[in-house]
């Protein structure tokens, strides 16, 4: 059983059609890369498989069941999370309050563990994502008051931390300096061969073709094209959705 | 080391210190004046920290937190004068039914967002008063009069002002503390998290609409509770002085004022414009009973244009230019 299966998926805004019929699947432990033009509906077929929006056609399974209808916070406590393209965190709370607020939500009694505050188990974890990132030091700073690309990184110790099945980057190296782009490249590698599950969405190329086994385009909607990132990038139909010949 | 702000050390004994000074407030200003000022000022501070759990931590505006302060006080009344229940039970299904109502409206008026929640609060607070004024029930616009009952320990009502005082003193003390507690904990920062951005909230697994509830939930016990204890200080409710929109507002000003989702906001809030309505009224007369309101609207006004966050901002501003200044030298 393939981990996600998209079937058809279908979204429209009123006449506009965002994403048209996309069928895609990916297997447990493959880096998948989502790519295309600007505007073609790469988020916001990750917003409809997270339950963001609402589909308007097609289905989506995660693990054979399906997501539809679902709400977003029961998607992700099924074991999918989710980066943003902009970083959002809490700039109010500290990072480490951050991390605590990503927690596994989903066995939780409701009025126990906000009572209780953190076990250690949970405690060690966030140290230790913390620390896979590099931002021990900053764990109590305000998250509003670090850097865009230490807000990245905590984004994503916060969405590890409830050791999801699956996870959905969406543009994780956009709007950060080169350094911070290798840096996070060579996360994602470390998190590929820790078998965890990726679906990328990427603008940038080498990126991808660094880390993605398998790419899907999307122009206007609709999945023009798919393969290793090599094929793909010679395929003309992808050419000219990007270049315009 | 868990980043969750520790207890600070000095907080505590702080704490405990000012309760003690204020413990004898009674026996340093024996005429009833004072003492009602802080006795109105402390029901203030219950219903504002009751309000901040909502609108400050979850970011919930709600203008109708005055519908549960109307069904604490009519429910244990109502059950003193028709069952002879005693008060400190009374309040128990007074907290109940406001509870069990906010679920209701939680569940209904969520899906508004921001400002509409709010109106639709609103709406709820006006529709309520006007059922009460037609409902034969609660005795229309007349309300209910408390009369005299014995042995007052029981029944919750005594000619000096001094026992209400010490109920007041400690109920709002807990409120504060049990505001505090949430704020240091697990489940404030889920709420400050739903308040700041609910979709990132929702997309890390937090059920923010059950969360919500729970605020709403302790946000009208709470309120709930100060109702009933109004009811018993006071001897009288009526619609008018329940339900009307200027208490509603002021529910939400108190707070907002001294700054919503801290701890002392509410405290701070109360403890500058109550004494300032207070003392206003009785110095000014008869001619002045508008004064206060003159007043507050310059307050707000000052605090929405050059410091949102309030009182509880301006202190924190002011402390931080001056630990800046320390380390620049």
């Amino acid at each position: 059983m393939k981990l996600l299966e998209i079937a058809r998926l279908t979204k429209r805004f009123g006449g506009l059609v965002a994403v048209d019929q996309v069928d895609l699947s990916m297997e447990r432990g493959e880096t998948v890369g989502l790519i295309g033009p600007n505007g073609s509906g790469k988020t916001t077929l990750f917003n409809c498989v997270t339950g963001l929006y609402p589909s308007d056609g097609g289905q989506v399974l995660f693990r054979g069941e399906g997501l539809s209808g679902l709400s977003p916070h029961r998607v992700a406590q099924r074991g999918l999370a989710r980066t943003f393209q902009l970083a959002r965190i809490f700039k109010e709370l500290t990072l480490y309050q951050n991390m605590i607020s990503a927690q596994r939500h989903d066995r939780e009694n409701f009025l126990r563990t906000p009572a209780r505050g953190c076990s250690p188990g949970v405690s060690r974890r966030i140290e230790s994502w913390l620390e896979f990132v590099g931002l021990t030091g900053l764990k109590d700073e305000l998250a509003g008051e670090v850097s865009y690309g230490q807000q990245k990184l905590l984004e994503f110790a916060m969405v590890l931390l409830s050791d999801p099945e699956l996870l959905l980057l969406d543009e994780p190296t956009s709007g950060v300096n080169p350094i911070m782009i290798d840096q996070i490249a060579s996360l994602i590698r470390k998190l590929h061969d820790q078998g965890k599950t990726l679906f990328i969405i990427e603008h940038n190329m080498k990126v991808v073709s660094s880390l993605c086994e398998r790419v899907f385009v999307l122009d206007y909607g609709k999945k023009i094209a798919e393969g290793t990132p090599a094929e793909v990038q010679q395929n003309s139909r992808v050419i000219e959705a990007y270049f315009g010949y | 080391m868990d980043g969750i702000q520790k207890l600070r050390i000095r907080n505590v004994p702080a704490f405990f210190g000012f309760l003690g000074c204020l413990a004898l407030y009674p026996w340093i200003f024996t005429d009833p004046f004072p003492r009602h000022v802080m006795i109105i000022l402390f029901m203030y501070i219950i219903l504002g920290q009751a309000w901040n759990i909502l609108g400050g931590y979850s970011g919930q505006i709600s203008i109708g937190n005055h519908i549960f302060f109307a069904l604490g006080a009519y429910t244990s009344t109502m059950l003193l004068l028709k069952a002879g229940l005693p008060p400190w039970l009374g309040v128990i299904p007074g907290m109940i039914i406001a509870s069990a109502s906010a679920v209701f409206i939680g569940q209904i008026c969520f899906d508004l967002r921001g400002h509409y929640f709010a109106i639709a609060t609103l709406g709820l607070a006006e529709i309520t008063a006007i059922v009460f004024v037609n409902w034969n029930f609660v005795n229309r616009a007349f309300g209910f009069q408390i009369p005299a009952m014995k042995p007052p320990n029981l029944y919750v009502q005594w000619t000096s002002k001094v026992p209400y005082y010490y109920i007041a003193l400690i109920l709002a003390a807990a409120v504060v503390a049990f505001v505090w507690k949430i704020d240091r904990s697990t489940l404030g920062i889920y709420l400050k998290a739903i308040k700041e951005d609910e979709e990132r909230a929702k997309s890390l697994g937090i059920d923010s609409r059950r969360y919500k509830l729970l605020a709403f939930v302790l946000s009208a016990v709470m309120t709930a509770l100060a109702g009933t204890f109004y009811a018993q200080y006071v001897l009288y409710i009526d619609p008018d002085s329940l339900l009307n929109l200027e208490f509603g507002l002021l529910i939400i000003i108190l707070p907002m004022v001294g700054g919503m989702g801290t701890v002392l906001g509410p405290v701070l809030g109360a403890g500058v414009l109550i004494p300032l309505a207070e003392y206003t009224r009785s110095v000014f007369g008869g001619g002045g009973r508008g004064v206060h309101l003159l007043l507050y609207g310059l307050i707000i006004l000052l605090i929405a244009v050059y410091e949102p966050r309030g009182l509880v901002g301006i202190y924190r501003r002011i402390k931080r230019r001056y630990t800046k200044t320390k380390t620049s030298e």
